[in-house]
């Protein structure tokens, strides 16, 4: 039989990444292979600097070359609203709309019994540290709709109400631009419950 | 609603099949194991793009091939539209309507049917699970948002009942970890009873209209839905109203449930008698009886999807003879008023009288071979 064992090696290690099969890890090794030596040693060199030089932030756990992060440094953004997500990658996710000014902590999962994850795994001792220390107004609880971010949710809020800050959750309901007729039966459930009363207009 | 045609390829014992329907009764005779009820399946597959017997989606493919084929037009509403069902060997079905990929689970898609079986009587005899079942499925139907909540339920249930296993271990009870997860299982639990009271009675009125016809006598009937917190006089409450006993029965079971690690009271558990003539028909019943009450229950689950879609959904009969006598299939078609579109599988139509055989379309079944 073909084969060859550094290759293989290769695309064991590949199969591992999230989203990739072993077909797609047979492709891009087969790519890998194919590319001058010195493409191959960047991508290389690529994933080991990211591993040496990103940490964690000290103060909200996000991903970081520098400790404090940026934004947690950032002495121009509102520093009495903290949004509380799950995984770095929303944090991103919020960065990219440009819409919100406040700082953000990042829990590191979501609660869950089932995948062996308690309150004790998450980075959730922080977060009551920074709003015991005084000037946060706000705490919004930005994790996922589902099941496991909905029980996170309730467990933080019952934890920050007895520390007098006002805690909000992120509305669920209707895709912005969307039409109706595409909203799933739960979606538009959860927007008629959530339903808002409309505001005087301006008139001109 | 009515199916005019089928092509089948590959399915079951099916290598290659194409067939015109009568709207109103179609008649497949043919002995053991020559395909009668494989080509209800295929029906009901290509109807509802699942089977009614098994889960494995592998086994409808014919022996030594590598995919089948379903298709056929069908009538809803006054409209002919172009249905499609297919599968390749570890693939996912491929559903079709009119030329265009669509989802299996959404109803909007079906052709409604109603599968009559001898595996029926087990929702009169069996376990509370399989009566849990039959008013799912119903409540489902009737109320698209059902499945999420039930979904998200059993999703909750899990990560509790992790949870108090822990705790037993632990031998305590901090009610903060299970905050989270107890606030989602009392809603989701509270929607679900609710919503199963409301099909539930629903389903006594119709069987209320139903069951004295086919008895031939006048008779009483009650569901009553047994609850793990809900007392039997509780049967028309609020979400809310629910939630508030479900909160106060749990908390008095609370210990138990670390002490057992699982949770104890809630939809999961729950379970509905029926009651003829004050006789529990799961513990009482005759054979007779029971048969008769499943066959009920099936006819008033016809009558609610009439009731939802406003037309009256294909009725598959399998194997009937051994289930249903002549008498009740005349009621049956009855019920129907003669407008629907009746399947029987049979293995002899002795039973049939010659009027009736000679408004049905006959259709006899050997070794998957049809003429």
């Amino acid at each position: 039989m073909y084969y060859i064992n550094s290759l293989d090696r290769l695309i064991n290690q590949l199969t591992r990444l999230p989203g990739i099969g072993e077909r797609s890890a047979r492709r891009l090794a087969f790519y890998i292979l194919k590319q001058p030596q010195q493409e191959a040693a960047r991508l290389v060199d690529a994933i080991k600097t990211v591993k040496e030089r990103v940490k964690r932030c000290s103060i909200c756990n996000n991903f970081s070359e520098e400790d404090p992060c940026p934004i947690c440094r950032d002495e121009k953004r509102n520093r009495s609203v903290i949004c509380v997500v799950e995984e770095p990658q929303d944090v991103f996710l919020f960065e990219r709309i440009r819409e919100y000014q406040g700082l953000y902590h990042v829990l590191g999962g979501a609660i869950s019994p089932l995948k062996g994850i308690n309150p004790e795994s998450l980075n959730i001792n922080s977060l009551l540290k920074r709003v015991e220390n005084g000037g946060v107004k706000e705490v919004i609880l930005a994790t996922d709709p589902d099941t496991e971010g909905e029980a996170t949710a309730i467990y933080l809020f019952k934890l920050l109400q007895s520390l007098r800050v006002k805690v909000s959750r992120l509305a669920h309901g209707l895709p912005a631009g969307g039409d109706l007729e595409f909203a799933d039966e739960i979606t538009l459930t959860h927007a008629l419950r959530g339903r808002k009363e409309m505001e005087e207009e301006w008139e001109i | 609603m009515w199916l005019k045609n089928i092509q089948i390829l590959n399915f079951r014992n099916f290598s290659r099949l194409n067939l015109e329907f009568s709207p109103s009764i179609n008649i497949f005779v043919g002995g053991n194991s020559q395909g009668k009820t494989n080509l209800i399946e295929a029906i009901y597959c290509l109807g509802r793009g699942i089977s009614f017997r098994t889960f494995e989606d592998d086994r409808l493919i014919k022996w030594e091939k590598d995919s089948f084929y379903l298709g056929g037009e069908g009538e809803r509403k006054g409209n002919f539209l172009k249905y499609e069902l297919s599968l390749a060997k570890n693939s996912r079905k491929l559903r079709r309507v009119n030329s265009h990929k669509v989802p299996i689970k959404n109803i909007n898609y079906w052709l409604w049917m109603v599968a009559f079986s001898i595996q029926d009587v087990k929702i009169v005899q069996g376990g509370p699970f399989y009566r849990r079942n039959f008013l799912d499925e119903i409540t489902s139907f009737l109320y698209p948002n059902f499945s999420y909540i039930k979904f998200s339920f059993s999703k909750v249930l899990n990560q509790r009942n992790v949870l108090l296993r822990k705790l037993r271990e632990k031998r305590e009870y901090p009610a903060h970890q299970m905050l989270g997860w107890n606030s989602q299982f009392l809603q989701l639990g509270s929607e679900i009873v609710y919503l199963r009271l409301k099909v539930l009675r629903k389903l006594a009125s119709c069987l209320s209209n139903i069951y004295p016809r086919l008895r031939g006598s006048t008779c009483s009937i009650r569901l009553v839905y047994n609850s793990s917190f809900l007392d039997e006089e509780d049967n028309d409450l609020s979400i809310r109203k629910i939630k508030e006993k479900f909160y106060q029965k749990i908390k008095l079971v609370k210990d138990k449930e670390v002490e057992n690690g699982m949770s104890l009271i809630g939809p999961h558990r729950d379970d509905f008698q029926i009651i003829v003539n004050k006789i529990n028909q799961r513990v009482f019943g005759s054979q007779g009886d029971q048969r008769t009450t499943a066959i009920a229950l099936k006819l008033a689950e016809v009558e609610l999807l009439r009731e939802r879609e406003g037309d009256i959904p294909i009725i598959l009969l399998d194997d009937v003879p051994s289930d249903l006598d002549f008498k009740r299939i005349k009621l049956l078609l009855d019920l129907v008023k003669g407008k629907g579109q009746v399947f029987i599988a049979t293995q002899n139509t002795g039973e049939f009288s010659k009027d009736f055989l000679e408004k049905s379309r006959i259709f006899h079944i050997r070794e998957g071979e049809v003429d």
